[in-house]
């Protein structure tokens, strides 16, 4: 039923697999957790997660080079922040939003027409 | 750079159904929408809520019923995917004498960092995503 023609397949795969490597970790997952409401420093960040400044900032940077952290500067200290987009993108594209969408569709069509079981 | 994702779908009803679905407020709260506006001239607005909270706005660039539509799309709020900034092109084609339809929805311009992957391999990414998002709220 189903035939997905996205472009460059090959280039989805390593997309995916970036994308698992930078989240797949627990301390990553913290970080997105405790960012994800507010904006935090790296103290505070480090402090919540268990971790040293220095290890903490090195996530930090995995999650801003995969876009799921954006960073402001406010004077000398850098906010960190889960990017409500890139998180809300990636959630709905995850959900297979139009092939769930166009199921739902054949769903109500097709009781409309008398035809589902 | 962006990209273009498009699904197919057989629907066992008649298009003047689907195409019904598709352009009407009733219509898409039927299956995609929790709220649904439409004014359905070229221009107008077609905008909707998912039942996740996300609202989708968008204007109709053709309407050519009951086969053809296209309409823009973008997410209120969102950088990436602003409204206008891509669009949404569906055709309709008429099988079993008219007994169903093929569905071809073409979604255009999307950026490339937000092409998704369908797979089972994602089970466990969408599982921690979960968590987070509902944490992070939006």
């Amino acid at each position: 039923m189903w035939v997905n023609h996205g472009s460059d397949l090959s280039l989805d795969t390593e997309t995916a697999a970036a994308r698992f490597r930078v989240i797949g970790h627990p301390s990553r997952l913290e970080i997105l957790r405790f960012t994800g409401d507010r904006e935090r420093t790296v103290g505070e960040i480090a402090e919540t997660v268990g971790l040293t400044q220095p290890v903490t900032s090195q996530h930090l940077r995995s999650l801003r080079d995969a876009g799921l952290v954006r960073v402001r500067r406010v004077g000398n200290r850098r906010l960190y922040r889960t990017d409500p987009d890139e998180i809300a993108r990636i959630r709905m594209h995850l959900d297979a939003l139009w092939p769930t969408a166009l199921a739902d569709l054949k769903r109500a069509a097709e009781a409309h027409a008398g035809t589902t079981e | 750079m962006t990209d273009e994702l498009r699904f197919e779908v057989r629907i066992d009803a008649p298009c003047e159904i689907v195409f019904r679905l598709l352009t009407t407020a009733d219509g898409l709260r039927e299956w995609i929408a929790a709220e649904a506006t439409v004014d359905l001239r070229p221009g107008r607005d077609i905008t909707w809520t998912h039942h996740n909270g996300d609202v989708v706005a968008g204007t109709w660039l053709l309407i050519e019923p009951p086969l053809r539509l296209s309409f823009s799309y973008g997410w209120v709020g969102s950088r990436d995917i602003a409204p206008g900034s891509t669009t949404v092109d569906v055709v309709l084609e008429p099988l079993d004498d008219g007994a169903a339809t093929l569905v071809v929805l073409t979604h255009r311009g999307l950026p490339v960092r937000a092409r998704d992957e369908h797979g089972s391999g994602w089970a466990y990414f969408l599982g921690e995503l979960a968590t987070v998002s509902a944490v992070g709220g939006r």
